[in-house]
């Protein structure tokens, strides 16, 4: 799951209900109508469709470091690249040394 | 509590949807003034001002859109002969209004009485909270008298432009997709 799955499923569960409700107060779908209860739960599959696609915000800038590493045109600056792009799992292993430190 | 907020919305349209049928079933003792005869052989008709009508042979799946605000015109008739004079009938009954999953009761009532049949006239005027040109709301009414019960089913609806609720419920759900779309996120690796 790369996105954030909480919030799939609440804002999720909320849509479908709110839309619902929408759809009932424009005169859409009578009050008895089967698809006030079956909208939140679709909308908590696309919040938890949304959350496991993810198809926002970075993360497609992988490839192109990864390329160019091999191909270094300054050693100094080869390395820094290399410690902060090329690698993602790496800050996960520095990150929690930090306050250890402190 | 956003439950019981609705639960109360509901309840108070409702009530306010029902003002005639209600009236005709509480005050006057007799049938719904119209709708879907579903047990029983009651018999009834409602006329209001905008022209919308209703009757035990009306259509389930045709919303009835009554006005706001309306001096409506009834009949009804349990088809009971009257009780004699000393011996008025038991009766009880209930209003309720069909959810997804079962129905909710809204009105009940019982006593005695010795009437069997009503016609008038009713005047009404709903609160402005309540939505205008919303879905159809399947109401059913239960009267028994005498031993005999009658059940009546109606789907009405306020007369009217969708207002303010509507808006507000879209622009929630706008919002509310805004975060299905923030889930989509991917997450910051720490």
């Amino acid at each position: 799951m790369k996105g954030r799955w909480f919030l799939g499923v609440v804002s999720g569960f909320l849509f479908g209900l709110l839309l619902g409700v929408t759809l009932f107060l424009f005169g859409a779908v009578p009050l008895h109508s089967q698809w006030l209860w079956i909208l939140p739960l679709v909308g908590i599959v696309l919040g938890l469709a949304m959350a496991a696609w993810a198809p926002f915000g970075s993360g497609g800038g992988d490839a192109a470091p990864a390329t160019a590493a091999p191909t270094p045109s300054t050693p100094t600056q080869t390395d820094t690249t290399l410690e902060h792009d090329v690698v993602p799992a790496e800050p996960t292993d520095t990150a929690p040394d930090q306050p250890d430190d402190v | 509590m956003e439950g019981s907020v609705m639960t109360r919305f509901r309840r108070t349209a409702s009530l306010g949807l029902l003002g005639a049928i209600t009236m005709l079933l509480v005050g006057l003792l007799a049938a719904p003034a119209g709708a879907v005869v579903l047990e029983g052989d009651c018999t009834g008709g409602a006329v209001f001002t905008n022209g919308a009508s209703v009757t035990e042979r009306h259509p389930l799946n045709d919303v009835v859109l009554v006005p706001a605000a309306d001096n409506v015109r009834y009949t009804g008739d349990t088809q009971l002969s009257p009780p004699p004079e000393d011996m008025p009938d038991s009766f009880n009954g209930g209003v309720s209004v069909a959810l997804p999953f079962g129905s909710v009761t809204i009105v009940n009532w019982d006593g005695t009485t010795e009437e069997t049949k009503a016609s008038g006239s009713y005047i009404y005027d709903v609160s402005g909270l309540v939505p205008e040109g919303t879905g159809g709301v399947q109401v059913t009414a239960t009267h028994t008298q005498r031993g005999k019960t009658c059940t009546a089913a109606v789907t009405m609806a306020l007369d009217g432009d969708p207002g303010w609720q509507a808006w507000t419920a879209a622009g929630l759900t706008v919002l509310s997709g805004v975060g299905v779309a923030g889930a989509g996120v991917k997450r910051s690796v720490k």
